[in-house]
Parts: structure tokens; sequence; C-alpha cells
């Protein structure tokens, strides 16, 4: 069975694969291997793809899909806030839809029919075997957008055996993991976006170090800067020009583009309606009128430099990706930019699709006879947002941080925090910021069964598995009776579409809050958990205390009630969990005096009923 | 103990079987020094713990045996993730410092209720906080990085310390032993601060 690589993109995308060793992108009938990213509704629902709907974009423009790929993942809300208006976007109820031929389609379903297309034109050359695939996406996606892009495969019929982020891909395709160590920059300059990722490898391990870029710049942004400056010398505002004259303009620019690729010196023709306008240009004057253009990709490439800690002389090379990048003033400016001439070797449209087929081929049966002694990369992926759990006050703790190496496993303790509690909800969620509604939800459960104990008696251990494809698993078990609870949060295969409504709902809840009075609130919430019943038992209690831990605990309280009244929310919490520690002992043994007299002599203090549906709660580092 | 597959007696900390080459289960036995093949102590050589992991990542990761059967698949998932977690805890001098003691039977996580702390560090803890809350105004931040720079000293020094101690030569009483955990559960408070302080910029 033939592994297949392809490169999903913004405006264009293809399919490669290995064959007598060697990776090469697969053409269509009429030998183009660029399929565009477009798809075309007709009023009947049917659907075409690529060149043909790319040809009725302008006369169809609400039905013809141009750039799904900025989709991929998100909320409307998203979508508006990044300036995608042109979709006319519906938000059906946590789904997002797109309007087009009288139906309404979702980005999934659209990649879907673009990962269809390319797998149809990898059957035709090379058999009906072809199902499994490797594909690139961004290394700045998200798990969310990487879980819509394997739905997207997984919808087009593909077995998607791994995403692979395109600057390593195209890395891949250069054979640049022949090499025992080095510090790459992977600059992609597509049609309409672009992205700088700064690579390091080591002994065949990739490393993402810092991505940047700018999803808003591309090598339409010169067609239309150079467009502008022609309409505007033919005596034509270019605000006011019409979408006729407008496209003409572009297409003119386009042309005169990929001639000076070649010649030093090209003419430049229009047809204004009024007359023609022509005129020669030669590549200086048409570096001249795309400087600004330029010089806005050098603020993302100086802030990845900055972000992966390196200077540019620290490279050890840097790879052009994109077919802007074909471009001589392109080339120059990345070169001056980075003091090195970049490495251009490969086709720049098809390097990405290459190092995923090549990847592919390393993943596919194929390859079981291949000895594997060294002589092959391997990509050991981490992963790229840190996973956790709801706590207390909404606050998100972190199981596995990100950029942790995987597969990898952490657990964690945590305890109840009511007396008696019997369930505990478990809400896995995935993202940097430490509250819960900031970051993505993955997936909820709850364990049930637990044995009624003291508030802070049960002890429950949540572990996090991520396998070496980034599949989640989660399971919560409470330790002296067993009972279990597990979820998968399956990327490749399992998402329900209700599970990923799910996750799309949670994101929507954005609560308009002040941060760091929450936090504050929270932590005072914590302390206060642990505060009142410890006065109570000390006084209760007082000869399970020794004169020293009596003195200790009483300071503590004193520091920590001091801290609750001012506003460092983690010093509250660091309080908190010292006065837990130095309160330990006499906890013990409050407890085994408790088990001794039964259950239910256990007193149930006032906190019962106020704190109605605990979630998990207060966590110990593991 | 017997291979799994050809069932051969073989050593339990081989990886691979001599006969037949297929993958065995990891040794329950390891600690996560000998799954790198480092020696059991503090001092290390950053370097070659992340080299060492390589390599063996290199013939266990579990892209290596994509289309081999459930069992050695499940295997190498197994070997992949401890390496990780070894790569995890070693390289970080402090959760290195906290898996020697534990090896030696001692837990110095924060759940591990018994480990008393010293009340003279306690103090200390709650003044470096009452310090902390008392920055503000323009110059809060250069203040900030000072005191950064201060408790990063006496940090990186304790540290040091603890690791001299534990890499001592000759048997260790119980009660140095407690001592010795009680130094790391301290020195894991200090690193809090430091990470809020980095935090807050």
């Amino acid at each position: 069975m033939k592994a297949i690589g392809i490169d999903l993109g913004t405006t264009n995308s293809l399919v490669a694969v290995v064959r007598d060793g060697r990776p090469e992108a697969l053409a269509d009938g009429e030998g183009r291997v660029l399929l565009p990213s477009a798809v075309a509704y007709a009023d009947d629902g049917s659907a075409t793809v690529g060149e043909a709907a790319r040809a009725v974009a302008a006369e169809r423009p609400h039905d013809t899909l141009l750039s799904v790929k900025r989709l991929m993942g998100r909320t409307k809300a998203e979508a508006e806030a990044e300036g995608l208006s042109t979709f006319r976007l519906v938000q059906d109820g946590p789904v997002l839809r797109i309007e087009a031929g009288g139906g309404q389609h979702t980005p999934i379903e659209v990649s879907a029919r673009i990962l269809a297309a390319l797998r149809d034109r990898a059957r035709a050359a090379l058999g009906d075997d072809v199902g499994r695939a490797v594909i690139t996406v961004p290394a700045y996606f998200d798990d969310t957008q990487r879980q819509a892009t394997r739905q997207a495969g997984r919808l087009a019929g593909l077995d998607v055996m791994r995403l692979l982020n395109e600057p390593t891909a195209a890395a891949l395709a250069y054979g640049l993991d022949k090499q025992e160590e080095g510090r790459f920059a992977v600059f992609d300059l597509g049609g309409g976006t672009f992205d700088i990722s700064i690579l390091h490898l080591v002994d065949g391990v990739f490393e993402v170090l810092s991505t940047g870029g700018d999803t808003r710049l591309g090598g339409d942004d010169f067609d239309r800067a150079v467009a502008e400056a022609m309409l505007r010398e033919a005596g034509v505002d270019p605000e006011q020009a019409g979408p006729g004259l407008r496209r003409r303009a572009i297409a003119a620019a386009e042309a005169a583009k990929i001639a000076l690729t070649d010649h030093f010196e090209t003419r430049f023709a229009l047809d204004t309606g009024d007359g023609r306008f022509e005129r020669s240009l030669s590549r200086d004057q048409y570096e001249s009128i795309v400087r600004p253009v330029l010089t806005r990709v050098a603020g993302p490439c100086k802030q990845a430099l900055a972000d992966a800690g390196l200077r540019p002389d620290e490279l050890d090379g840097v790879v052009l990706v994109g077919g802007s990048t074909r471009s001589p003033f392109v080339q120059r400016f990345v070169a001056e930019l980075f003091g090195r001439q970049p490495l251009a070797d490969i086709d720049p449209d098809e390097v990405v699709a290459l190092g995923a087929a090549s990847q592919a081929d390393l993943l596919s049966v194929d390859s079981e006879l291949r000895v594997l002694d060294g002589g092959d990369v391997l990509l050991l992926d981490v992963t790229p947002l840190s996973l956790g759990l709801e706590t207390m006050g909404g606050l998100a703790e972190k199981i596995i941080p990100r950029n942790s190496p995987i597969p990898a496993s952490r657990a964690q303790a945590f305890t109840t925090f009511q007396e008696g509690q019997t369930a505990m909800d478990i809400h896995v969620v995935q993202g940097e910021r430490e509250l819960v509604d900031d970051c993505r939800s993955l997936a909820r459960f709850r364990l049930t069964g637990i044995p009624p104990r003291a508030a802070g008696a049960a002890r429950i251990r949540v572990t996090f598995q991520v396998d070496a494809d980034g599949i989640l698993r989660v399971s919560a078990r409470e330790l002296s009776t067993g009972v279990e609870q597990k979820i998968e949060v399956k990327p490749s295969h399992g998402l329900t579409d209700a599970q990923v409504e799910d996750m799309l709902q949670a994101s929507l809840d954005h609560a308009e809050e002040d941060v760091m009075a929450r936090f504050l609130r929270s932590a005072r919430v914590e302390a206060e958990r642990v505060l009142m019943p410890l006065k109570k038992a000390m006084q209760v209690e007082a000869d399970l205390l020794t004169e020293e831990e009596a003195t200790l605990i009483t300071h503590a309280i004193g520091q920590l009630e001091e801290a609750m009244g001012g506003e460092d929310h983690r010093a509250v919490q660091d309080l908190t969990e010292m006065l837990d520690k130095v309160s330990a002992g006499f906890a013990q043994r409050r407890m085994e005096k408790a088990l001794q007299a039964g259950l239910k002599d256990v007193a149930v203090d006032a906190l019962e009923g106020e704190l109605a549906d605990a979630p998990v709660g207060g966590g110990a580092h593991d | 103990m017997a291979c799994w597959q050809c069932g051969a007696d073989i050593d339990a900390a081989e990886l691979f079987c001599p006969t037949c080459d297929t993958l065995q289960p990891p040794d329950p036995g390891t600690d996560h020094f000998a799954r790198l093949g480092l020696e059991r102590r503090f001092e290390q050589d950053a370097e070659a713990i992340t080299k060492a992991h390589r390599r063996l990542q290199r013939t266990l990761h579990p892209d290596r045996f994509v289309s081999r059967g459930d069992r050695v698949r499940m295997l190498s998932l197994q070997h992949a993730t401890s390496l990780n977690d070894a790569l995890r805890i070693l390289r970080d001098p402090l959760l290195r410092a906290g898996y020697l003691l534990d090896l030696a039977g001692r837990d110095v996580k924060a759940e591990a209720g018994n480990i008393k702390l010293d009340p003279a560090f306690l103090m200390e803890v709650f003044e470096l906080r009452e310090a902390i809350g008392e920055l503000s105004g323009t110059d809060a931040h250069v203040e900030r990085g000072r005191l950064a720079r201060d408790i990063a000293a006496r940090y990186e020094s304790r540290l040091a310390a603890l690791g001299e101690r534990l890499d001592a030569e000759g048997e260790r009483t119980s009660a140095e032993l407690d001592g010795l955990a009680r130094q790391a559960a301290q020195l894991r408070y200090l690193r809090n601060i430091l990470d809020d302080l980095q935090a807050l910029g």
C-alpha cells in the first residue's frame, strides 16, 4: 500500500509520493501539479474543485470558496476577528458553516473535497490501494486546527498517519536531517500568507524553536502594489477602479513579476478602458514599488530569531518555501536579511509535499524491511500546547506542559473538596492561559463511586497519556477502591461531531471578567477551604497537636490571613500550600482518629450545601 | 526471564532478545539513570543526558515499529514514554535530586505530608513573599530583577550543596536522608517564587 504526502495549502494544494526512492509531485491529466485550494458549489449542491472552481470565482464569488484553510478549527467570532469577512459565515450552534451554492458547508467538508481530489489523482497514478497519508499543517496550528485537518482527511477516505509541520517537511525535502546538528530558518511566502519558522536538528531529531509570520501577507500583495502603482501612473485612482479594470491590472502585474524572474526588463501593458497604458518596467523599478511589502516580512523574521535566542549568523541554512520565493527580489531580500544565500534548488511550491511524501514513505508498511540503523530521520514531536485540567475557581492546571516530547505520560493526585463527595468532574483543557475559559475544552467526564469521606481524604489519581500520534487518553482513579473512568481524545479517528461541537462551544464561552480579580478570588476560596476546617480542628482537637506544631500553624495562619487581605494571588496560593504542609501531620492524625471512630462521627461542617457541584479539588503538585 | 516471543532465556534488562531480536518489555527494575546508561548520581553532563535519550529513542520510538504487531507497538510506546520521562526528570537538577531521594526511599513531593519544613526557612519564604508584595511603582521591575537574582543565587548555591551531599561517599543514616529530603522540598518553594517573579516580568 502506497503512502502519500499532501500539502494542504491556503492557496494551492498538491500530492507527492516516493517512487524508486525519490519523492515526486503528482500531476493531473493536464500536467498541472498545483491544485488551487478552491471549491465551487453549484445550486444543485454539486461541487467542483481546483482550476475549474477558481475559474468561476469572479462570476460566482459567493459560491466559490477560497482560502478555507484559514477557517479550519475556527468559530465565526474568531474568523471575523481575523478579518475573514469575504465568507458568508453561519454560526450554526457551535459549528461554523459557510454558505455557498444554496447550501451550508463546514470548513472540514470543504477541505475534504480538496483532499479527495488529490487522493483521486494519486489513485489514478498509483492504483487503488492509496489510502494512507501524511498531511502537512503550519507549525503554529493548535490542537483544534490539527484535529479539524485530521477529520478532513478522514472524511476524504484517507488514513492520516501523521500530521507534519510544514517547515519540518521542507527541511526533510532538502535532506537537512542528514546532518548531525543544525539550526535552520524556513521562510515560507505563499500567495496570501507568510510564515517563518526556526528549526533545530540534533542527531536526527527536529524541534521547532519558534514560529512567526503574517497571515495577511503574500505574493498577492506584490501584484496588488504594482497594479495600484501602474493604475495611478495611468491616471486612474485605484480606489475608484472597477472590478474588471482592477482584475486586468493585477493580472498584468502578475505577468510582469513572472517575466522579471528571467529578464531584467519587461513591458507593462494595460487596457484602462479609456485607452491603452504601456511602459517598460525594470527589475529596479519593480523592486522599489514592492519594497514596502518586502520590509513587512523583516519584522516577523527578526522576532522569530529573537524568540529562538539566535543571531542570523548562528543559522546553518535558510530554506525557501512558497511560489512567491521564486522572485529574485524576494531571494535577494532573504539573503540580505539572514546574511546568507538561501537554499532554493527544490521547486518552492513542491518542497513541503515532497518532504511529506518522504515521511509518509518512512512511516508506511513498505519501509518495514528497511534497515533502521540510524540512517533515517526520527521526528520527535512535542505537544504544541499544554494539556491540563480544570481546578477550583476555573483555573487550568497543566499536567503535560507544552513542548513536552511525546509519547508522554504524567499523573497527578487530587482530592475531594466536599465532605462526603462521591463524584468528581474531570474537565480536560488545552492551552497556555491560566483560566479555563481562555483555554480550549477538549473533553469532560465524571468519576463516580468515590467512597464518601471527609473533605480532602479521598485520593484521586488523574493520568494523562499522549501517544506518538498525539492521541490523548485521560483516566481518573480513586486509589482506595480502584474505581476508574477513562476518556480518549482521539484526534485521528474517533472524535464524534458532537464532541467537536462541544469543543467549539467551550471556546465560545469567553467570560469578560477581571482576570486578576478572579485569580485572587479563587485563591481565597482555596485558602478558606484549608483555613476553616483547620481553625475549627485546632479548637476541638487540640490534644492531637504538638506545641511546636501549634506555634508553626498559628504563625502560618496569621501569614495566610494577612496575604488574603492583600492582592497577590500567588502569595495566597503558596502560603495556603505551606499551611497545608505544616498542618499535614495534624490532619493525618485527625483522619486516623476519625476513621477509627467511624465515618458517621465525622462532623459535617458548615461548608456543605454551599458548595453544590464541586469540580476537581485542590491539587497537589506531582 | 523468558523472551515473550521465542521463549529464549534472557536478562530482564535486555531491550531486544539476542535470539530473535524482538523488543522486550521495559524492565521494572531499571531506574531512569540505568535506562539512559548513566551513573546513579547527582552530578551529570547535561549533553550526555540528551544524547543518550536521542540515541535510545532512535531504536525504541513507536515510529520504528509502525508495521509490527500490537504487542511490540505497545512495548515500544512504553519504552518511548519512559525515555521521555527519564529525560524530563534527569535534565532538571532539582527533579534529579528529588528522584535520587525517591530511589533512597524518601518522597519529596508536595503531597508527602511527612516532610517537615524548617521554621527558619518558612520565615525566609514569608519574608520573600512580603518583599515581592511590597514592590510597586515605576522601578518595580528593576527591584524585581534584583530580587530574582538574589533568590536565584540562593537557589543555585543550595542546590549545589544538596547535590554534593547526595554524591558524598558512604552510607547515610535515615535522619540524614530526611534532612536532604527537607532541603529538596524547600528548594521547590524557592523555585516557585522564582517562577512567579519571572511570570510577573
